[in-house]
């Protein structure tokens, strides 16, 4: 369904008066300096060129723990508005969760009763990471749709894309000039420059078909071997990435009421695919390393129709081994090349 | 919207008593389970089987597929569940969810010469198979049963082999005999010189531990049964049951709703198919 965009402008200085507004019926959250989004309070500092954000869109609808069964109650709560989305996370949270979640049969009431709750207002990157790579995995550092509403700041304004009636309830306190050819041109320039900036980060393109066949392709034991040499099993990589969802379900019964506790799981974990006969498919550190590679960039395309890295680099900036997942894929081309 | 607000809880359990423990061998009991509502599966499909405040597990029941508050399971005691639910005694409260998978494909083994293979405790699923097959004997022209475990000792459903002898042209065989077993010595393998079908038309299933699957599937090629014929269940971490923890993908696969039956020509190759 094609909506009309609507794009507003306003000084920036005038946004803490709209976050003030939001937060009367909802709850705020914003970019803090730690990149983590937090409640907003009025006055509060909010650093809008974070990246990565810490605590992505994931965990406001998969959290770490979530009782799953034995607590069917859902009392109505305040909608959450996340405020500073960046597009590769709400390419992951549309494509690969909303996918899994809630189109796959059967759909996820827990996660449903999460998503419907929250609001998305997205936020152009400006001053991406060194280790942002959206750009070669099919991303833009900016959002055209599937957010409720973009927030772009260019010089001293902000324009604002509304994407849904949602998003448009947001602004409908406030009187606001539609945007001139003139704003959007500059926003565009900006775009241009940003997205061209983090190209550089990375050149191996993303290519559907490609790189996923190199990544099945490949079974020198030593490749994946040499590359996972610093791998410490932590889990790290997993668990800031916005596409993996892997989870165990953990048992909490008391007495008689049967409950079960949802928790996120790394397929690095030596005991992940291991069944209580002792059989593991993946025993080897090895063979988990490029699992996760083969998840992500062969399995992932085909079941969600994008690849499963959104080039975010919080696995880069996590890692204590110091493994960067653009040097894994490098080294795959380079071996088939030459 | 309104109608999607209805969607059931994916995760929701039937409250099960455990009815009869059976001991099998030393190490495999069969619980008959009492659930407090009707669940209806087909032969080969799963359930998870929850022992409260321990975990949970998935197994394919053994019991007669259908809709009913009955279920049979038997389980290896090889972990943390199954220990503690080894332990469990009549009136013990359980808990079960599913079924899921697709089970045994019934239709395409249907008035056709049929080899089952079965390996230690692999013979439970096959028992729900051998049910249907008894209570549908008319279309199946010929079956072969071939069982092979450890010892004598380890044999399950004891009880039941006189009768499947007088039904299926029945062969068993132990890695190590006793006196008084005068049956084959050897693995399950050994036994397929014995099968007397149409391979260019029979159909295989086969259930066991990978190892014994392995060397199975690799049997039945060679006496020119096709891998499209041949049908394995896989043994995986299901966790979640329904597709949405990938713990049981073996490559492109999910065992959990794909399988946890595969056509054999499907999962050949697939690397840790057999680990």
């Amino acid at each position: 369904m094609q909506h009309e965009i609507n794009t507003f402008k306003f000084l920036s200085l005038k946004l803490n008066q709209i976050l003030n507004t939001w937060s009367v019926d909802n709850l705020v959250f914003v970019p803090s300096d730690k990149g983590l989004l937090i409640r907003y309070n009025e006055g509060m500092k909010i650093y809008w060129d974070e990246v990565p954000v810490w605590t992505g869109v994931k965990e406001f609808v998969f959290p770490g723990r979530n009782m799953v069964l034995g607590n069917e109650d859902f009392p109505k709560e305040k909608p959450i508005i996340l405020v500073g989305v960046r597009n590769c996370d709400l390419r992951a949270l549309i494509n690969v969760y909303d996918n899994i979640f809630l189109k796959e049969e059967p759909a996820d009431l827990n996660y449903k009763k999460l998503r419907e709750r929250l609001l998305l207002v997205t936020v152009d990157c400006n001053n991406p990471a060194e280790s942002c790579f959206c750009v070669s995995t099919g991303g833009r550092p900016y959002t055209e749709n599937g957010s409720d509403v973009n927030l772009s700041f260019v010089e001293e304004y902000v324009t604002a894309d509304v994407f849904t009636e949602k998003g448009k309830e947001l602004f409908s306190d406030f009187d606001l000039k539609r945007a001139s050819e003139k704003e959007l041109q500059k926003r565009e320039d900006r775009r241009t420059t940003v997205t061209s900036k983090i190209s550089k980060n990375y050149e191996l393109k993303y290519d559907k078909d490609d790189l996923g066949k190199l990544v099945e392709s490949n079974n020198d034991e030593n490749y994946w071997m040499e590359k996972s040499t610093t791998c410490m099993q932590c889990g790290g990589c997993n668990f800031c990435c916005p596409t993996c969802y892997c989870n165990v379900l953990n048992e909490v019964s008391r007495k008689k009421t049967i409950r079960k506790v949802l928790q996120w799981d790394s397929c690095q974990f030596p005991g992940y695919a291991r069944v209580a006969g002792g059989a593991n498919p993946r025993v080897k550190l090895w063979q988990r390393f490029k699992n996760r590679y083969y998840c992500k960039f062969t399995l992932m395309p085909g079941e969600f129709g994008i690849c499963g890295c959104t080039g975010c680099g919080r696995c880069i900036q996590t890692c204590p081994g110091e493994i960067d997942i653009r040097d894994t894929l490098r080294g795959l081309k380079d071996e088939k090349t030459g | 919207m309104k109608k999607q607000d209805k969607i059931a809880n994916p995760y929701k359990i039937i409250k099960a008593k455990v009815a009869q423990v059976s001991d099998e061998t030393p190490s495999i009991k069969t619980f008959s389970l009492e659930l407090e509502e009707e669940l209806g599966f087909s032969t080969g499909q799963f359930i998870q089987l929850t022992v409260p405040g321990i975990g949970e597990a998935p197994f394919t029941p053994s019991s007669k597929s259908g809709v009913s508050k009955k279920m049979d399971v038997t389980v290896m005691n090889v972990g943390v569940a199954t220990g503690e639910l080894h332990k469990k005694k009549k009136g013990a409260l359980l808990a079960v969810r599913g079924p899921y998978g697709n089970g045994f494909p019934v239709e395409k083994l249907r008035d056709r010469e049929l080899i089952i293979v079965g390996g230690g405790c692999g013979i439970a699923p096959l028992r729900s198979l051998i049910h249907e097959i008894l209570s549908d004997r008319t279309r199946y022209p010929k079956v072969t049963l071939l069982y092979g475990c450890r010892s004598p000792q380890d044999i399950i459903y004891k009880e039941s082999y006189d009768n499947w002898q007088q039904q299926f042209e029945l062969h068993r065989t132990v890695d190590k005999a006793h006196s008084g077993w005068d049956e084959n010595e050897g693995v399950v393998t050994d036994l397929f010189e014995r099968i007397d079908v149409d391979t260019k038309t029979c159909a295989a299933v086969v259930v066991g531990p990978p190892v014994m699957m392995k060397f199975s599937v690799k049997g039945l090629e060679e006496m020119g049964i096709s891998g499209d014929r041949i049908y394995v269940s896989l043994e995986k971490n299901m966790t979640c049951g329904f597709g949405k923890c990938r713990h049981c993908m073996v490559g492109p696969y999910y065992v959990c709703k794909d399988g946890p039956v595969f056509e054999y020509s499907r999962v050949k190759g697939v690397p840790g198919v057999w680990d």
